[in-house]
């Protein structure tokens, strides 16, 4: 492997843990926002903060599987908050 | 002409996706790079969702619920679709590069950016009128 895919693959690695990281931190902020009103919005961050880790998704490679199951972590973390603001 | 399997409706078609199998592999710096941007979406998504949960939960007083309620409504709606969005593009980059085709352009960037000006100007009037 040349120097420049070593570093591309290094660049993404980070890019990877970076974003575990920020969905653990948006997880602990709709948690905290949802805590004293709706305990249950906290579970359910929760669970998504422990699918974001237990999934992986910091290895490599990153797949149509992994990448649906990203996706569906921001959707819920959204929904939660949507469903926040209009109870 | 007898039909390749993976040409079944149902079979192989729809998952994975058949431009992340189609075609020849890139080189691995493109694939990387299109991995990147994908995960730069989903964390700009993710930074919306912060930044609307926390107006709504954080700050009830700054801004006047009339404005405050839609604002966080649209920039949740948001962030969900540029979610789902990021993934169509991550695979639609991915088949074009394997397919040899022209990259086109993002029309979400002009979205974000509208919105994001849209929210600070209704933040900014909204703090200086209460």
């Amino acid at each position: 492997m040349s120097a420049l895919s070593t570093l591309a693959a290094e660049r993404t690695q980070l890019a990877r843990v970076r974003t575990v990281v920020a969905v653990l931190l948006t997880s602990a902020i709709v948690a905290r926002a949802a805590l004293s009103s709706w305990p249950a919005a906290a579970l359910m961050c929760l669970v998504v903060a422990a699918v974001a880790v237990g999934s992986r998704l910091h290895r490599a490679p990153l797949g149509p599987g992994r990448a649906a199951v990203l996706v569906a972590l921001v959707v819920a973390l959204a929904a939660v908050g949507l469903l926040e603001t209009v109870r | 002409m007898p039909m390749h399997p993976a040409n079944v409706v149902g079979v192989g078609r729809l998952w994975p996706p058949r431009a992340l199998t189609d075609g020849e592999a890139p080189d691995a710096r493109f694939t990387l790079a299109n991995e990147r941007t994908f995960l730069a979406w989903i964390r700009t998504s993710l930074g919306l969702v912060a930044a609307a949960v926390g107006l709504e939960a954080f700050a009830p007083h700054v801004v006047p619920e009339p404005v405050r309620t839609p604002l966080v409504v649209v920039l949740l709606l948001v962030a969900a679709g540029l979610a789902g969005y990021a993934f169509v593009r991550w695979v639609s980059v991915e088949g074009a590069m394997r397919a040899g085709r022209e990259l086109r352009g993002s029309p979400a960037t002009l979205v974000l950016a509208a919105l994001i000006v849209l929210a600070g100007v209704v933040l900014a009037v909204s703090l200086l009128v209460t």
